[in-house]
């Protein structure tokens, strides 16, 4: 049989995949075999990929090392739900075509709020080696996280409550998608070997006439962008945006997607978001269940799920000892890389 | 990262700001103190990266675990054996903290840094941030230690006495922290300076190819290091201890933070530099928490960010180079 | 200088006390094939370092086709016609030796990020016409058929071209190179050589070189200067500079010569 030709077009498959991929688990819920959990679970592995791919663009492939991504997640949040929550007031009771447009509004100032703190930050960092940056980034999680805890009107330290479900499967999806077709079209672009050369060697790239500043701010502004939005679907999904969600802890699990993924690989990060989600939800605790029957009887306690993030630890120092690569090293499948001409 | 903020100091005053609340002895004597905990984290973060160039993020924990070796010391030793000199159990308690954290550290370079040790720089890094939550999450997991706070037996260790000195209040601890790390701060320099293995290290840090080619071993001078700054965090999680006596898994993380960022501002790598930092970090600290204390708690990031744009090298570091 | 195309004064540089560059004059006329001979340590990489922007001059003057580019950032000095290579060669090993190339060819780019999320019509003409020249400048450095593999899997001769194809990329009126022959053998540096002359000549180039091996540098440079402790300590052509009594001394010490 002879495929048409239009189908070959990486970019007309990435759609058809996205599509499918979409049908497939919009029937599956329609039929009940999906509902409830198990969509929360693909929704939540989907909202790690923006949050992932958005990283890898900083850590992957333009060399930076940032480690306090979901700060920039929690200003996205905690701007949108703020829009939506406490000054529109939005319901879900209210028909859709009134929210809709206003939650799509309020994630995308979320998005450029989140990105207007990435540049904010990309600017002092400029002249800051990998390491350096790092301790900034990680600081700067921290302050955001104090100055939120401080804010009476979004709820201190209690969480900002009641934010409307205005998130569903339909609409991360759509986010999701883009998400990944903006970043696969900025990567393979003169503009993305750019970032690539940032991260190859710094000097020799400032010394072929790339402007490496500009492209380390921009790295941080789309990153911190995507993150917002994702921010965004998530507290509209979990309907509470807490400081605690927005922590070291979060932040950590999204790097170690990036570096089990592979630095340098979208098509990594999309797989390893919705793995170590499943392991997180599902193959965690019955491993940590079976590994109870034996700590049990013999140390007498039980290996409960906050052992979690004892593996992640541990996988992620596994992973650099002996596959620092990641899964994908840095290579794409075949439909995240649009045809060049 | 738990919202654990390392306990700060407070302020009794009025409402009204009154600037000499803020800037007087008693406050430079806490700062002080507060710096010599930063002090000798400092070092050990300071001594790793002058070898090795590794930003050790678990440096933080070992000061952790020398925390709870003592809470361990003090729940199952201490309690059972009643009547032995302060004193002697006092440097008991100094040995055994200094062990754990050399442990510890050593440990961690052994199984986990040093495969890494010729792979990119930031391989090592990343580890190093999975070295330190593997530690702390160990430690919030494990059923005897777990999440929360516990009390540090600190009157068990050494009870604490209190005296009055022209209006300024001290007590035996603020003694003891300071008087501990210059000491340790004079056995380093001494270390450093007078002895071969301290001139080795000096050498490595300068260059690692020619000290490998003048016949130094290497691995065996990181180690040194490691085991040093792991005693050093070690100790200083004792003197937290006594000094604030609430400990939990995280507590390590933003003194760690901190004891880095008074690295930087003395200048990384530079010894010296890390106690200057530390003292200048610790009083900074006191002084802008008793004025607001979320200045208090974001004021070790902005000196950071201040060092990094305006003196990228720290207050006692040398212009140096990249070669190109 | 009339038709001078690059004017360095009084040029002098510190590394905290040690003065590596001292009084570095320069005066280079247009199509030239000049060098910079000195031991090691003598500051010639300094001066290239200082040329290309990485370091900013104690003091002194860079001027480049008449506009002082003392202070400028170094990819604005590399934008506006200044190329180099490395002592140690500096390829982005993980990408392709195309990608090198065509990383060249950014500065000269016109596309913005949104069309290359949108893949506009400019876009993709941009790209076509970027993945072209670099493909030619990759034929006339004989690297055509190794456009796909990693920069870092070619050998070392192969690599020193790659960087040169790379440096022209960024379409320069002035090349400097920093030990080109460096780990050659003598048929290589012969067609080094040639590569030299033929780029010069199509690209209508000027040449600023340093370099080690005297066999090269007397036989292709025009002129050359010679640097010992960051003092310029003689300068002309190939002939005077080889009969000079102090260059023998600065390079074989004193006494060197019966």
């Amino acid at each position: 049989m002879k495929i048409p030709n239009f189908l070959r077009k990486s970019t007309v498959q990435f759609l058809l995949y996205s599509l499918a991929f979409y049908l497939v688990i919009y029937f599956l819920n329609q039929l009940n075999v999906l509902s409830g959990y198990p969509l929360l679970i693909i929704e939540i592995s989907l909202i790690y990929v923006i949050l992932a791919t958005s990283l890898n663009l900083i850590n992957g492939f333009t060399g930076q090392f940032s480690i306090g991504h979901m700060g920039f997640a929690a200003v996205g949040a905690y701007v949108s739900g703020t829009l939506t929550t406490l000054i529109w007031k939005l319901s879900i009771d209210q028909p859709i075509y009134q929210t809709l447009p206003l939650f799509v509004i309020a994630l995308i100032v979320g998005g450029i709020a989140a990105a207007l703190i990435g540049f904010l930050i990309g600017l002092p960092t400029l002249r800051l080696r990998g390491d350096y940056l790092a301790i900034v980034t990680l600081g700067f999680g921290e302050i955001i996280r104090t100055i939120i805890n401080n804010i009476d009107y979004v709820g201190g330290p209690r969480g900002l409550l009641g934010i409307p479900q205005l998130s569903n499967f339909t609409l991360i999806s759509i986010f999701t998608f883009l998400t990944l077709y903006v970043l696969r079209g900025i990567v393979f672009s003169s503009h993305g070997r750019a970032f690539i050369s940032v991260r190859e060697d710094e000097v020799a790239s400032e010394l072929v006439g790339i402007h490496t500043t500009k492209y380390k701010v921009l790295a941080f502004t789309i990153g911190a962008f995507f993150a917002g939005i994702a921010g965004g679907l998530l507290c509209h999904l979990i309907q509470i945006a807490h400081p605690t969600q927005f922590g070291f802890l979060p932040s950590f699990m999204v790097l170690v997607i990036v570096y089990l993924g592979g630095m340098g690989s979208l098509t990594g990060s999309v797989i390893a978001a919705f793995l170590l989600t499943i392991l997180e939800k599902y193959l965690l605790p019955l491993g940590l269940q079976m590994l109870s029957a034996w700590t049990q009887p013999t140390f007498g306690f039980q290996v409960g799920v906050e052992w979690r993030m004892v593996i992640y630890a541990l996988l992620l120092i596994i992973m650099m000892l002996f596959r620092p690569e990641g899964i994908m090293g840095m290579k794409e499948a075949r439909f995240m890389i649009p045809e060049e001409h | 990262m738990l919202g654990i903020f390392f306990p700060s100091i407070s302020v009794k005053g009025g409402d009204f700001v009154d600037l000499s609340t803020i800037f007087n002895f008693q406050q430079l004597v806490n700062g002080l103190q507060l710096g010599a905990i930063y002090a000798l984290i400092a070092l050990g973060y300071t001594m790793v990266y002058g070898i090795i160039r590794l930003i050790n993020f678990a440096h933080g924990d070992f000061y952790m675990i020398g925390a709870y070796s003592i809470y361990f010391f003090g729940v199952y030793f201490l309690a059972g054996h009643t009547g032995i000199h302060p004193i002697f159990v006092f440097i008991m308690a100094v040995i055994i903290s200094m062990a754990a954290g050399a442990l510890i550290a050593v440990l961690a370079n052994q199984i986990a840094y040093k495969p890494l040790r010729y792979r990119p720089r930031l391989s090592a890094l990343i580890t190093a941030v999975g070295v330190s939550m593997f530690l702390e999450y160990l430690f919030s997991s494990l059923p005897f230690i777990g999440p929360s706070y516990l009390a540090f037996p600190n009157d068990a260790v050494i009870p604490r006495t209190e005296y009055l000195l022209g209006g300024v209040h001290l007590n035996n601890y603020q003694i003891i922290d300071l008087g501990v790390a210059i000491l340790l701060m004079a056995f380093l320099t001494w270390f450093v300076r007078g002895t071969m293995t301290g001139k080795a290290m000096r050498a490595v840090s300068l260059d690692k190819d020619a000290s490998k080619l003048m016949g130094i071993d290497i691995e065996k001078i990181i180690t040194i290091t490691f085991l040093i700054g792991g005693a050093f965090a070690g100790v200083a999680g004792l003197l937290a201890g006594i000094t604030y006596p609430r400990i939990n898994p995280y507590m390590g993380i933003l003194p760690g933070l901190k004891a880095f960022v008074a690295a930087v501002l003395g200048g990384i790598g530079i010894i010296p530099g890390a106690m200057l930092g530390a003292f200048l970090l610790g009083i900074a600290e006191v002084f802008a928490t008793s004025f607001n204390s979320l200045l208090g708690e974001g004021i070790a990031f902005a000196i950071l960010i201040l060092v990094l744009i305006f003196r990228p090298q720290g207050l006692l570091g040398e212009k140096t180079a990249e070669k190109v | 200088m009339e038709n001078s195309v690059l004017t360095i004064q009084t040029l002098t540089h510190f590394f905290g006390g040690l003065k590596a560059v001292s009084n570095f004059e320069l005066d280079l006329p247009q199509g030239v094939i000049w060098g910079i001979i000195g031991p090691n340590g003598a500051g010639k990489t300094t001066v290239f370092n200082l040329i290309t922007g990485v370091y900013r001059p104690s003091q002194g003057k860079i001027i480049f086709l008449g506009e002082d580019i003392t202070n400028l950032k170094p990819h604005s000095i590399i934008q506006k016609g200044i190329a180099r290579t490395f002592q140690n060669i500096r390829l982005f090993g993980n990408v392709t030796v195309l990608d090198n190339v065509r990383i060249g060819l950014h500065p000269n780019y016109h596309s913005s990020i949104w069309e290359a999320i949108l893949r506009s019509g400019r876009f993709r003409k941009e790209e076509k016409r970027v993945r072209d020249e670099a493909m030619s400048l990759l034929e006339h450095f004989n690297l055509a058929s190794r456009w796909d593999e990693k920069a870092r899997n070619l050998p070392y001769g192969e690599q020193r071209r790659l960087e040169i194809a790379r440096a022209l990329a960024t379409k320069p009126k002035l090349l400097l190179l920093d030990e080109p022959a460096a780990g050659m053998n003598p048929k290589e540096v012969d067609s080094l050589m040639d590569l030299i002359y033929k780029i010069k000549s199509e690209f209508n180039l000027t040449v600023l070189l340093i370099e080690h091996q005297m066999r090269f540098v007397m036989r292709i440079c025009e002129h050359i200067k010679v640097m010992d402790f960051g003092e310029t300590i003689a300068e002309g052509p190939p002939v005077e500079i080889q009969n000079n009594p102090q260059v023998i001394e600065a390079y074989l010490g004193k006494g060197g010569i019966h």
